[in-house]
């Protein structure tokens, strides 16, 4: 099913290099990725042609060689339910950006809003880009495998170290590639 | 003795009409205010500790129950409302979230680790939510605070 | 939408003959929240009043952002469970069941059909208690007292039950990754049915007392109407869509678990009072959905068999390379949980999204709000249904 929608897509929007990327295990889901410069125009047609009427999500992801943002869309049909994630990468992590989709589906106000927040994607021609659930003068994107909580906010100190276990509140898990992506991270900033 | 005369002092005279009648803020924030709402409603009746009048407006209340996570973005809402409050006023910090991060306070970068950063407080109750009778011996745990003040050691009383 | 101006007896709308006057007004901003008694939470909305009436409403969010999603990449599958449980807490076996059944579907896991049949009557009796404490609160907004305390003494016996097998009021962590943890033994089945006997007609009395109230109609009839275009264009789901007459539930749309063998039915507004879409429509699928998920209990309690509660779950859970996004029907909507995993050496997923239902109805009330009064507003909020817990994770 994944295939035709893919095929349908190529068709439909030139640039698209709509592909399926098949899951590894049968029990894990395949998802369609596509170029994020034409991401508008993709969803335009899923909406115009009755693929896909409602988006349901829209999630963020730091893999660190590139972030990728996943539009997780729905069909509510009872004679035909279905489901459908579509993947945009972009390697750019400082000024990564694409369309916003706000025109074609109003749920992507708010989704938008959030993935920016914690993954510091920007969407073009948000009516209303800024953060939604840090504060606005937050620093940092919190989703990010190099992120460093800042040490006070307004005067309250963020972990105060007479309360924390310092040990413990370290991310267990992971540190080789947290490590990596803060050594790439400030790299790029020097 | 004839009737109608009472002996007392002035301590306990005082401190029974503030124990008696403390006026809660409603200031529920997550889980806890459920638990806070349920204390207040039939079964588990705060309103026979004179805990009744849940009013809206810090103005008119004696008692902040922190009842839930306290976030940095909230943080300040909360030190303003406190200093709204006209004294005597007193803090009970409901739940761990409000008393020192709770479940969130390893990783949690926007979660305020105890509201006794930016508030004084005066009984912290644990539990994640506390039950609602957990409430209630902190209210009588307040009750019995300030059974102890002393007018003349009062912080409330201001000294030349 | 209705226009508020159009009261009988009220004068014309003032309009300004900009030849001749000379006199500019301003649209007054008001703030309401984060600390309110109306808003179910820390959620504050930006109002823009013209007198009375309301220009544009702007939430903010963000007042009880508890980082949920970076906690999950540092703990593993199985202590997850009591985070989700935070996120809607009015409902967390729903959460629960959502976030389990992801993991499960990603491990291959069979679940035995006595903990399906479990999990299928914790999660009705869940539905009960949060429409409860929905029209309980829904009625204090409108500045009625005795739904409440009502609401809350039926949302005890429900508690208590849960709290004999799970051990806690509130946030339960009861459904495990596998099965679920605790047995119902049958003095305790005969409890749950014997509060059912009792709580049927005590639901037609909060019928006569709170629905077919002449003030609550008024309240809430033909306030913060929504078509269906809408309500898909934003993603509404649950209540909200099915106030608006649109016949969607993943019970029965999608099934999952073992709810394909239930008989039951899905409620939409149908306009008894007021027109469809409005906030009477919404109240009124919640409470037909009580009685619903009282005949699914019904169901549960005959079906039920002895047997085993947990399936075989490896001690140590890892999942395979991929992702997959699961989606259940909770009280408030539908929660998506998308869970990526990065491979077998790691025990923590890599990614846990949680797409909320409240926070995509949140993004109504723009939408909602222009040409309401205020105390309109405060209806349109309290039938929308919002935990901020969901909505700021």
């Amino acid at each position: 099913m994944l295939n035709e929608l893919a095929a349908k897509i190529n068709a439909a929007v030139a640039g698209a290099n709509a592909q399926v990327l098949q899951a590894e295990d049968a029990k894990c889901e395949s998802s369609i990725l596509v170029e994020g410069t034409q991401i508008h125009a993709v969803c335009a047609f899923l909406k115009s042609s009755g693929s896909m009427n409602v988006l349901q999500a829209i999630s963020g992801v730091d893999y660190v060689e590139h972030l990728e943002v996943v539009y997780l869309f729905a069909k509510f049909d009872p004679a035909a339910p279905a489901q459908l994630l579509l993947k945009v990468r972009t390697t750019d992590r400082v000024n990564g950006n694409f369309d916003t989709i706000s025109d074609l589906f109003p749920a992507a106000n708010f989704q938008e809003r959030e993935c920016y927040d914690m993954l510091g994607v920007r969407f073009n021609n948000h009516p209303d880009h800024r953060r939604i659930l840090c504060p606005d003068d937050w620093q940092g994107y919190p989703l990010r495998k190099d992120y460093v909580t800042q040490k006070n906010y307004n005067g309250m100190e963020v972990f105060p170290e007479g309360k924390m276990n310092m040990a413990d509140r370290e991310f267990i898990v992971r540190q080789d590639m947290i490590k990596k992506a803060q050594e790439a991270a400030a790299g790029k900033v020097q | 003795m004839q009737d109608g005369i009472a002996l007392t002092t002035l301590d306990e005279f005082f401190n029974w009409g503030r124990k008696n009648s403390l006026w809660p803020m409603t200031f529920g924030l997550a889980c806890c205010a459920i638990e806070m709402m349920a204390t207040g409603a039939a079964k588990y009746d705060l309103e026979r500790f004179g805990c009744g009048a849940f009013m809206a407006t810090p103005r008119r209340s004696d008692l902040m129950i922190v009842a839930g996570t306290v976030t940095l973005k909230m943080a300040t809402r909360v030190k303003l409302l406190y200093e709204q409050m006209a004294e005597p006023k007193y803090v009970i910090s409901m739940g761990s979230c409000a008393n020192k991060g709770g479940p969130y306070w390893q990783h949690g970068y926007h979660v305020l680790k105890g509201v006794d950063e930016v508030v004084p407080v005066d009984v912290y109750v644990p539990g994640c939510p506390p039950r609602p009778e957990a409430l209630i011996e902190g209210v009588m745990t307040l009750q019995k605070k300030i059974a102890n003040e002393r007018l003349l050691r009062d912080k409330w009383v201001k000294h030349a | 939408m209705m226009n508020k101006w159009d009261i009988p007896g009220s004068v014309e709308k003032p309009t300004v003959n900009k030849d001749t006057e000379t006199l500019r007004s301003d649209l007054l901003t008001l703030n309401m929240g984060p600390q309110h008694p109306a808003t179910h939470g820390v959620l504050r909305v930006e109002i823009k009043t013209d007198s009375e009436v309301v220009a544009a409403a702007i939430p903010h969010l963000g007042y009880l952002h508890r980082c949920m999603e970076k906690h999950c990449e540092n703990l593993d599958y199985r202590g997850i469970i009591p985070f989700v449980d935070r996120l809607d807490y009015l409902a967390s076996m729903s959460m629960e069941w959502t976030y389990v059944a992801a993991v499960e579907k990603m491990l291959g896991t069979e679940v035995p059909r006595r903990a399906e049949l479990l999990r299928i009557m914790t999660v009705e009796l869940q539905r009960i208690a949060s429409h409860l404490m929905a029209f309980g609160t829904y009625a204090l907004d409108l500045g009625a007292f005795t739904p409440f305390l009502y609401a809350f003494d039926e949302r005890e016996k429900i508690l208590r039950l849960f709290e004999e097998v799970s051990g806690a009021r509130l946030l339960y962590n009861y459904i495990w990754i596998g099965g679920v943890w605790n047995d119902w033994d049958d003095a305790q089945l005969t409890r749950v049915s014997e509060f059912l006997d009792a709580f049927e007609p005590e639901t037609r009395k909060y019928h006569t007392l709170v629905s077919t109230n002449k003030i609550f109609i008024e309240r809430t009839a033909n306030v913060g109407v929504v078509s269906v275009q809408d309500c898909l264009d934003y993603g509404a789901t649950g209540p909200v869509l099915r106030g608006s007459g649109f016949k969607w539930d993943l019970r029965k749309n999608q099934p999952y678990g073992l709810y394909s063998e239930f008989d039951f039915d899905v409620q939409v507004g149908d306009g008894e009072h007021g027109v469809v879409g409005d906030c009477w429509n919404r109240y009124i699928v919640r409470m037909r959905e009580v009685g619903e998920s009282i005949k699914i209990i019904r169901q549960v309690l005959e079906k039920l068999e002895p047997g085993s509660i947990m399936g075989k779950v490896p001690k140590i859970i890892k999942l395979p390379k991929g992702e997959v996004y699961m989606r259940q029907e909770c009280p408030r909507g539908e929660l998506g949980i998308h869970l990526i995993s990065e491979g077998t050496d790691s025990k923590e997923p890599y990614r846990l999204k949680v797409k909320s239902p409240c926070f995509t109805h949140t993004s109504m009330l723009p939408l909602m709000a222009p040409g309401q009064m205020v105390a309109d507003f405060v209806a349109t909020i309290g039938s929308i249904d919002i935990v901020l817990g969901e909505v700021d994770r």
